[in-house]
C-alpha cells in the first residue's frame, strides 16, 4: 500500500512545531547574563558601502578607534568588549533586519550607529521593542524623544541659530533652500524657515533681522546627479545667501555643478551637512572656498584629547592627512558616552546605564567639554562656526560655548515622563 | 518668458538629451543592434570614469589624456568579456543576462577593492559664460558636441564604411554574412567592444559633473535601458529621437511646476501645498511615466513605425 497522505491532523502538528521552533529565539530570549563572560558583545550599524558611506566611512573608524581605545586601556568593568558590526550597504531595509540579529543573536549590550534620519526611524521600533540601549551620533533634525536612545549629535538649535544670525548680518536676509529629500531634509527645512524668519531663534530674537525666503524649497531625491535645473533656479530667485540640506555622495555634484556655472563668489552657501562627511576633501578647494558650516568638531580644533586623537587616528588609518571630521568625532565621543555610563553605573544592564547617564555625565572630549543633558538624552556642546579654507580644512570663525539643542530640550522630559518613544516636529 | 530665461530652457533640454545619448548610444549597438541584454554596461560606464580618475589622480596625466584612455580601456575589456563570456552565450539569452549580471557585480567588486568604496571627484577647469541673469557653465556645452559627435561618426562608420556594412550584416544574417566571407566571430566581438568602449566613453565625458564611486553604473543603466527600448529597431536614429523625446520631457517637467496640490495640516512653513513638477524628482517620474505610455501605444518603439511595410 502506498503511503497515506498527510492528513490535516498530521500538518496540524508539522506547523506547530514548526511554528514553535521559529518563535523559539523570541519567546525563551532573556536580558543575557553578561556578568558571566570575559568579553561583551557591542553593535554597530553603519554604511560602509553605498551612496552614505560619506558618513559611514569616517564613523566606522571613529567607532573601531574609539572600542580599541577603550579596550587597550583594560576594559569596562575588567571586560574586553567585543565589537560586532555590520555593513548596511545605504539600504533602509538592512537597518531593522541587522539590529535584530544585533539584539537576538549577538545579545550586544549597546547599538551604535544609524546615520540617515530614515534608517534610525526604521529601526528605532525594534530597539522599544526589545528595550536596546541605543546611541545615535550623528547631526540630524532634532526631536527624538527615547527613553532607549541617546543622541550625540548636534540638532537644529545648535546649527542654524549660528548659522542664521551670521548669515543675516554678513550677507542678507534673502535666502533660497535646497534639501535631500526624505525625513532629515522636511523636517530639517520647518525649524529652519522658524530659525530665519526669528533671526536665529526659536522665538523672535529682538533687535534681530527677520530673514525671508526667496523662491520655492526644494527636496532633492538622493540618487539625482544632475543639478542643471536646480542651479538655474537659484539663479532666477536671486537670493543673498544659499542654505543646503543635502545629503551623500550622489549630492556632492550640486556644489561642484553649482561653481562651475560661477555661481560660487556670488551666492553664499551654509550648510547643516556640508563637511560632516567630509565633502570639502572630495571637492577641490577652489569650488567650495568659504562654504559656511557649524559643528561641535572639526580637526582643527586645538585641545590635548584632540592632538592626541588625531595623531592616533593618522596611525590607524595609515594616512598623514587623514581629516577625521565630525561624523568620526562624533562616534568616537558616542562610544566614550557609553562607556562613561557603564563605569559609573559598574554593569552592562539597559537600566542602570541609562540612570548614569541621566546624573548629567560630562568630560574633555576631542571637541572640548561635552555634556549628556539628562532629560532629553541630548548633547550639550560647544558649537563653532566655520569656513572651508584653500587647504581643503576649515578656519574656525567664532565659537559658542555650551550650546543647548533647545527645539528638542523645551518639549522632551525623559525623567518626568519616561515613557516617551516619540520624535518631536514642528507643527 | 525673457529671452534669457527661453535661452537657458533650451540649454536644459539640450543637457538632457546629451546626458540620455551618452548614456544609450553604447547600449544602442551591444542591445539595439546585437540584442544582448547586456546588464554589465553601467560598469562599463564606471570603468570609464575611473580611467580618468586613475589617469589623472595617479598618473598625473592631464585630464583630456585620460578622456581618451577611457574609450580605448573599457573596448578592450568589453573585447576580453565577449570572448571569454559572452561568446559561448549567443542565442541564449536569458544566460547571457545572467553572466552579464556576474560580470557588473565582479566588476563593482573589482572597482571597490582597488579604489575603495568612496565618492571620489574629478576636479576639471573649464569656465562659464553670461546668458542674460544666469551663469551657465562652459563643460555643458563641451558634453553636447561631443555627444553629437559620437552619434554622427558611430552612424557614419555603420553607414559608409566597409567594417559598417560587414557588421550590420553580420547582424542581420551571421550565416549569409559567413557563407559571404565575413569573419562573423570577429565582427560581433569588435562591435561588442565598440558598444563597451562608447560606454566607457560616456563615463569619462560625465566624470567631472558626477562622483566617481563604484556603484554609479546603477545609477544610470536604467535610464539607458529605458532610451534604448523607446527607440525600437532603427538603432541610432531611433535612440537619438527617444533621447530627444524624453529629454525633453525631463528637462520641461523639472523646470516648470504644472501645478499644485493643497496639504492639510503642518502649515507654518511657506509650501502648503505640494508642486507637482518643477523639480529633478517630477523629471525622472515624468521620464518615466511617458517612456510607459510611449511602449503602451507604440509598443515597437518610436522607429518601428518608420520602416517601410514589407
Amino acid at each position: 500500500m502506498a503511503r497515506q497522505r498527510p492528513n490535516r491532523r498530521d500538518f496540524l502538528r508539522t506547523a506547530a512545531a514548526a511554528g514553535g521552533v521559529s518563535v523559539f529565539p523570541a519567546v525563551l530570549r532573556h536580558r543575557p547574563s553578561w556578568a558571566a563572560a570575559n568579553t561583551v558583545p557591542v553593535g554597530s550599524l553603519l554604511d560602509k558601502t553605498g551612496g552614505i558611506n560619506i558618513y559611514g566611512l569616517p564613523a566606522i573608524a571613529g567607532t573601531e578607534y574609539a572600542v580599541a581605545e577603550i579596550n587597550a586601556k583594560g576594559g569596562l568593568l575588567g571586560k574586553q568588549l567585543e565589537l560586532i558590526q555590520y555593513d548596511t550597504q545605504s539600504d533602509i531595509a538592512n537597518f531593522p533586519k541587522f539590529a535584530k540579529k544585533l539584539i537576538l543573536e549577538d545579545q550586544v549590550a549597546v547599538i551604535h550607529g544609524g546615520i540617515t534620519s530614515a534608517s534610525r526611524e526604521s529601526f528605532r521600533p525594534v530597539i522599544d521593542e526589545y528595550k536596546q540601549l541605543y546611541f545615535y551620533n550623528i547631526i540630524y533634525e532634532g526631536g527624538v524623544c527615547d527613553k532607549y536612545v541617546f543622541v550625540t549629535g548636534e540638532t537644529p538649535s545648535q546649527q542654524m541659530g549660528p548659522l542664521a544670525k551670521y548669515a543675516l548680518k554678513k550677507y542678507g536676509t534673502k535666502a533660497y533652500t535646497v534639501a535631500a529629500d526624505y525625513n532629515f531634509g522636511h523636517i530639517s527645512w520647518k525649524w529652519w524657515d522658524i530659525f530665519w524668519r526669528n533671526g536665529g531663534g526659536l522665538e523672535p530674537v529682538a533687535g534681530a533681522k527677520r530673514g525671508q525666503h526667496v523662491g520655492k524649497v526644494e527636496f532633492i531625491p538622493l540618487d539625482v546627479t544632475d543639478f542643471n535645473a536646480t542651479i538655474n533656479r537659484i539663479q532666477e530667485a536671486k537670493p543673498d545667501v544659499l542654505m543646503s540640506f543635502l545629503v551623500g555622495g550622489a549630492h556632492i555634484n550640486f556644489y561642484r555643478q553649482f561653481a562651475a556655472a560661477g555661481l560660487k563668489n556670488k551666492i553664499p552657501i551654509i550648510s547643516t551637512t556640508f563637511g560632516f562627511g567630509n565633502e570639502h576633501i572630495v571637492l577641490d578647494a577652489k569650488e567650495v572656498e568659504g562654504l559656511v558650516a557649524c559643528y561641535p568638531y572639526f580637526d582643527e580644533l586645538d585641545n590635548p584629547q584632540n592632538r592626541a586623537l588625531k595623531a592616533g587616528m593618522k596611525k590607524k588609518m595609515g594616512n598623514p592627512n587623514y581629516y577625521i571630521g565630525d561624523a568620526g568625532a562624533e562616534s568616537y565621543n558616542g562610544w566614550h558616552f557609553w562607556a562613561k555610563g557603564v563605569q559609573k553605573a559598574g554593569s552592562f544592564e539597559r537600566e542602570p546605564v541609562t540612570k548614569a547617564l541621566e546624573s548629567g555625565i560630562e568630560w574633555d572630549s576631542p571637541m572640548g567639554r561635552v555634556k549628556m543633558d539628562p532629560a532629553s538624552h541630548h548633547t550639550i556642546f560647544t558649537m563653532h562656526l566655520a569656513a572651508v579654507n584653500s587647504k581643503r580644512g576649515w578656519n574656525v570663525l567664532e565659537s559658542f560655548p555650551n550650546i543647548p539643542p533647545t527645539e528638542t530640550m523645551q518639549l522632551c522630559d525623559l525623567i518626568k515622563n519616561p515613557n516617551q518613544h516619540t520624535q518631536y516636529q514642528p507643527k | 518668458m525673457s529671452l534669457d530665461t527661453a535661452v537657458i530652457m533650451v540649454l536644459e533640454i539640450l543637457n538632457s538629451i546629451t546626458i540620455l545619448v551618452l548614456l544609450a548610444l553604447g547600449l544602442a549597438l551591444i542591445f539595439g543592434m546585437m540584442r544582448i541584454v547586456n546588464l554589465a554596461q553601467g560598469e562599463f560606464f564606471t570603468v570609464g570614469a575611473f580611467t580618468v580618475l586613475a589617469s589623472t589622480r595617479y598618473a598625473h596625466l592631464p585630464l583630456w589624456v585620460g578622456m581618451l584612455l577611457a574609450p580605448l580601456v573599457v573596448a578592450g575589456l568589453g573585447i576580453a568579456i565577449e570572448r571569454a563570456i559572452i561568446r559561448r552565450l549567443y542565442g541564449r539569452p536569458l544566460d547571457v543576462m545572467l553572466a552579464t549580471w556576474g560580470v557588473s557585480l565582479l566588476l563593482i567588486g573589482l572597482i571597490t577593492v582597488t579604489f575603495g568604496a568612496v565618492t571620489q571627484g574629478i576636479p576639471f577647469a573649464l569656465g562659464n559664460f553670461s546668458v542674460g541673469r544666469y551663469q551657465y557653465p562652459e563643460y555643458r556645452i563641451v558634453m553636447t558636441t561631443v555627444a553629437a559627435g559620437l552619434m554622427l561618426s558611430v552612424y557614419l562608420l555603420f553607414r559608409y564604411t566597409a567594417f559598417g556594412r560587414r557588421a550590420r550584416a553580420t547582424i542581420a544574417n551571421p550565416d549569409m554574412a559567413s557563407a559571404a566571407g565575413i569573419n562573423t566571430p570577429r565582427m560581433f566581438m569588435l562591435t561588442f567592444g565598440l558598444g563597451a568602449g562608447l560606454a566607457g566613453a560616456a563615463g569619462a565625458i560625465m566624470a567631472p559633473i558626477v562622483g566617481v564611486v563604484p556603484t554609479m553604473g546603477v545609477l544610470y543603466i536604467a535610464r539607458a535601458f529605458i532610451t534604448v527600448v523607446v527607440g525600437g529597431p532603427i538603432v541610432l536614429l531611433g535612440t537619438l529621437s527617444s533621447a530627444s523625446a524624453l529629454g525633453l520631457i525631463e528637462a520641461l517637467i523639472s523646470h516648470f511646476p504644472l501645478f499644485t496640490i493643497a496639504t492639510a495640516g503642518h502649515c507654518t512653513p511657506p509650501p502648503c501645498e505640494i508642486s507637482i513638477g518643477g523639480s529633478a524628482f517630477f523629471g525622472q517620474i515624468a521620464l518615466l511615466i511617458f517612456a510607459i505610455l510611449l511602449l503602451r501605444l507604440l509598443p515597437q518603439g518610436i522607429s518601428g513605425f518608420w520602416r517601410p511595410r514589407p
